[in-house]
């Protein structure tokens, strides 16, 4: 199972070609603007691109929409934690989960037809929010928790949706860098444990270099090489985008 | 012939339209509130022209002290309720709410004296004169102060908005908000500045608009429609469309009604149900209006897209 | 009647019925987010869809012709048949309930279309607000309905039948207190439950929500439907209350009246809700009675629209000073709090 996408659209996102393997740590660098969330957008489904194609395990996503794309498995957080800040952790994380009887409107009012659904699924939150070490906060509002735990949480939440890849846009934007250490090791354990595939935009280069599998490099739109950590590493066209960007 | 009255009128309430849809325009835009209050200004602007025409029948005084009368309301709308509420933080919806409260309670304060002091629907006292006729139809003494007043106006709100400093620093609060912010504008003076302006255009319309028939406590809000239809055809943000829009709804409710009144029997009661239409019409067909400025701002995209979305 | 009893009952019906449309905008906009401008409307064709069912099936189901359902002889045949068939006049009265749901709910999900198109949320707001009014509008000029601008008189209690007028109208009051808190507590389970968490997910950040794995644009219909549905139960109620229905009852300052109950009770709290429906009520009936006492007064000033005024004072008091309301919004309430207490 893998990610391929090939696409041209005119104005962040200018003919990328890329593929990520399955179960990988592939990260996504490149300078501001170069057109990283908005390849994300696209692959999620928030955007559309002006032609391409998108695979996912085999089969075509373009141009379905966000929801759809993510009962497929493809999950993206995003770069401000986007928490719904009228609910609590808990809720918070309850709602990725999937097929939730309880959210039909015909089942909502019976009682009988979700509880044991949802006790099965608050078990699940439950670890979920043990392994982030949040399970003491379940009541709190989601803006009562500091901004590194938003940005935990934002991350665990994607997990019981049941994805197979994750498309993290920034995890750690904003955060001390002990704490990004922190978040990035967590992640990695989770997605080794579930098996899942990472795909991560990312600025702090030392931390994703130290764990990713791959890497690919975009500037302006465009992929501009790609190769595994030491290689970038290496490279004088990269260095060259970042100091002259 | 019907024709050329119903043009004739056309033109006429066209002209009113844009006058206050371009007030309205230029709420949204610039102070980026939808005044629902909007319609009561005119309402206001009406009524103190039917009170100075009983004190003085001359119609430029009763016009300008509209002007001066609504702008004044206006302003003490922005320092009392919406200035404050802004500063705490208020939603958008709240502040919709809010100015659907203002603009109830203008209008039923309007109500509460207007049936006892007999002045539930006046006319102001202005001799009409018939001045000449085009065929048959008499073209009276008001139709002279309705149309260059506008047209005036319109020329007017122009001229400032591209030639003074102040006009052109209400188009850059428009087009962009937060650049114009980091280039130093002084906001609140726009802001208070905007709403006069808003305000004292929504008057003279009013006052107009009591010229051409009569002042009511509904003149307002049964011209809000058509406004409405008029700000949506210009695209919510457009000067120029507005002025167009204008036009466009008062043509469509006076000859285009004609018509179909007397064509398929469509009767006038119905006509609220021109500019309704025509609301739906361009929701559905061209959402960005007959002049789309800023289509991603307004329009929803294809999937919902917000400017948080708008990073790298 | 004895006054006392009249008062009751006056302010039992009108809390009833203003309740099931607090709740139901509180559903609307309170948990979903979805600002209904235009509620009056679908207060309004609940009524309507009453007056049809009174003015042209009542007769129908009773065996009686009428020539002329909307005019004079069509009000003594409805007075008739309810003050002597009672079988026949609960019947269509159950029918007029549930089809007003019905019809209310279907014109709530042709609304959810202009949700689609638009993205600054206040032109939802003044899209659904002119909505109402062209409603308005058409019944009014279209006479089949309910007599155009004249009207529709003698759409009776359903209770008319017991003969006691006193008897009647209470029995009334109770069943409407009684759909009522039916209303309130269908809202309620329905809120404390996935769907309300999906609702409110929706409402705080629909791209997020949307990225999450919902089908935003489905949960809109769905609440406006339900939303809609019960606005005009409780037109229909009002209609059999009031016993006249004209369509010049139907004016925004009645969406404006819904608004000022839910926000003053405070949003995304049902019982909230209902506490502003009751502070409404009070307001409501208190002018009302005011207004006939200072009768002496209108050549002065018309007393009856002092009454808005000072609802949208207290409504501009509100959002400018405490603009969540009396109770504050509370959590969704599911078992998944009492698991994750262990």
């Amino acid at each position: 199972m893998h990610v391929t996408k090939s696409f041209e659209s005119l104005r962040a996102v200018n003919g990328v070609s890329l593929e990520v393997k399955e179960g990988s740590l592939t990260g996504l660098i490149g300078p501001n603007g170069s057109g990283k969330s908005t390849l994300f957008n696209i692959v999620s489904g928030i955007e559309k691109a002006d032609s391409g194609k998108i695979f996912f395990r085999g089969e075509r996503i373009d141009g379905l929409s966000p929801h759809k794309i993510f009962g497929r498995g493809l999950v993206k957080s995003f770069q401000d934690s986007r928490l719904f800040v009228g609910m609590t952790v808990l809720d918070n994380v309850m709602i990725p989960a999937k097929n939730q009887l309880g959210e039909k409107l015909y089942n909502a009012p019976v009682r009988s037809t979700w509880t044991e659904q949802e006790i099965g699924l608050a078990k699940k939150a439950g670890k979920v929010l043990n392994s982030l070490t949040m399970k003491g906060l379940f009541k709190q509002s989601a803006t009562e928790i500091s901004g590194g735990q938003m940005k935990l949480l934002d991350v665990g939440r994607t997990l019981m949706g049941e994805p197979r890849m994750l498309l993290l846009d920034e995890p750690t934007a904003g955060v001390a860098p002990i704490l990004a250490r922190e978040i990035f090791q967590r992640i990695l354990r989770m997605s080794k444990e579930l098996g899942l595939t990472c795909f991560i935009i990312e600025h702090r280069l030392e931390i994703l270099f130290e764990y990713a599998d791959y890497i690919y490099v975009m500037h302006r739109g465009r992929i501009l090489t790609e190769g595994n950590p030491s290689e970038i590493l290496e490279s004088d066209t990269v260095a060259e985008i970042y100091l002259g960007a | 012939m019907w024709v050329i009255d119903s043009l004739v009128r056309s033109v006429l309430i066209g002209s009113l339209y844009t006058l206050m849809a371009l007030g309205l325009t230029m709420t949204i835009a610039v102070v980026r509130l939808p005044n629902f209050a909007h319609a009561e200004l005119i309402t206001v602007g009406a009524y103190v022209a039917v009170l100075s025409s009983y004190l003085h029948g001359d119609v430029p005084l009763a016009i300008a002290l509209s002007f001066v009368a609504t702008a004044i309301v206006a302003f003490v709308c922005h320092r009392a309720v919406y200035r404050p509420m802004r500063r705490k933080g208020a939603t958008m919806y709240t502040m919709v709410l809010a100015s659907f409260a203002l603009g109830l309670t203008i209008r039923y304060i309007l109500l509460v004296w207007a049936g006892p002091a007999e002045m539930l629907q006046i006319k102001p006292k202005i001799p009409l004169t018939v001045l000449f006729t085009i065929g048959e139809t008499p073209v009276l003494s008001v139709f002279v102060w309705s149309l260059p007043t506008a047209i005036v106006l319109v020329l007017v709100l122009h001229f400032l908005l591209h030639r003074t400093k102040t006009g052109k620093m209400m188009r850059a609060v428009a087009d962009n908000l937060t650049l114009s912010l980091v280039t130093g504008i002084d906001l609140e003076r726009i802001h208070d500045f905007s709403w006069i302006i808003a305000g004292g255009m929504a008057g003279i319309a009013g006052s107009l608009w009591a010229i051409l028939y009569y002042a009511t406590p509904y003149v307002g809000w049964t011209a809000l429609l058509s406004v409405f239809a008029a700000v949506v055809l210009g695209g919510l943000t457009s000067f120029t469309g507005a002025i167009a829009g204008g036009f466009v709804v008062g043509l469509s409710e006076n000859l285009l009604m004609e018509i179909l009144n007397r064509f398929i029997g469509l009767e006038f009661t119905y006509k609220p149900l021109i500019s309704f239409a025509i609301i739906v019409i361009v929701l559905m067909v061209r959402p960005v209006g007959l002049i789309g400025l800023l289509p991603t701002r307004v329009i929803r995209t294809t999937v919902k897209h917000d400017s948080r979305d708008d990073m790298t | 009647m004895t006054p006392i009893t009249s008062l009751v009952t006056t302010f039992a019906s009108f809390f009833g019925i203003y309740m099931i449309l607090s709740v139901s905008l509180n559903l609307e906009y309170g948990y979903g987010g979805q600002p209904n401008f235009g509620k009056v409307a679908f207060f309004g064709i609940g009524a309507f869809v009453a007056g049809v069912m009174a003015s042209r099936v009542l007769p129908l189901i009773a065996g009686v012709t009428v020539i002329d359902p909307l005019g004079p002889q069509g009000v003594e045949v409805r007075i008739a048949i309810s003050s002597t068939r009672p079988i026949e006049t609960i019947v269509t009265f159950v029918l007029a309930l549930i089809l007003a749901t019905i019809v209310g709910g279907f014109f709530g999900y042709l609304l959810s279309y202009p949700a689609l198109r638009i993205r600054e949320e206040w032109f939802l707001a003044m899209v659904l607000l002119v909505s109402g009014e062209i409603v308005r509008i058409i019944v009014r000029s279209y006479p089949p309905i309910v007599g155009g601008y004249q009207g529709l008189a003698g759409v009776s209690n359903p209770f008319r039948w017991i003969g006691d007028a006193t008897k009647a109208s209470l029995a009334y009051a109770a069943l409407i207190l009684a759909i009522a808190l039916g209303v309130y507590l269908l809202v309620d389970r329905s809120v404390n439950s996935p769907f309300g968490r999906l609702l409110k997910s929706v409402r705080d950040d629909p791209v997020a929500s949307m990225s999450l794995g919902k089908n935003v644009q489905l949960v809109r219909a769905q609440v406006l439907v339900f939303g809609s549905g019960l606005a005009a139960l409780a037109g229909a109620l009002y209609a059999h209350y009031i016993g006249f229905i004209t369509p010049d009852d139907f004016i925004p300052i009645r969406t404006f009246d819904i608004w000022v109950m839910m926000v003053l009770g405070g949003m995304g709290n049902n019982t909230g809700a209902v506490v502003g429906a009751a502070v409404m009520t009070i307001i409501d009936r208190a002018t009302a009675m005011l207004a006939v006492e200072c009768g002496t007064f209108s050549t002065l000033i018309e007393f009856n629209y002092v009454r808005y005024v000072l609802v949208g004072i207290l409504m501009l008091m509100i959002l400018m000073h405490r603009q969540k309301g009396l109770l504050p919004e509370e959590p969704v309430k599911t078992p998944a709090y009492e698991v994750m207490k262990n």
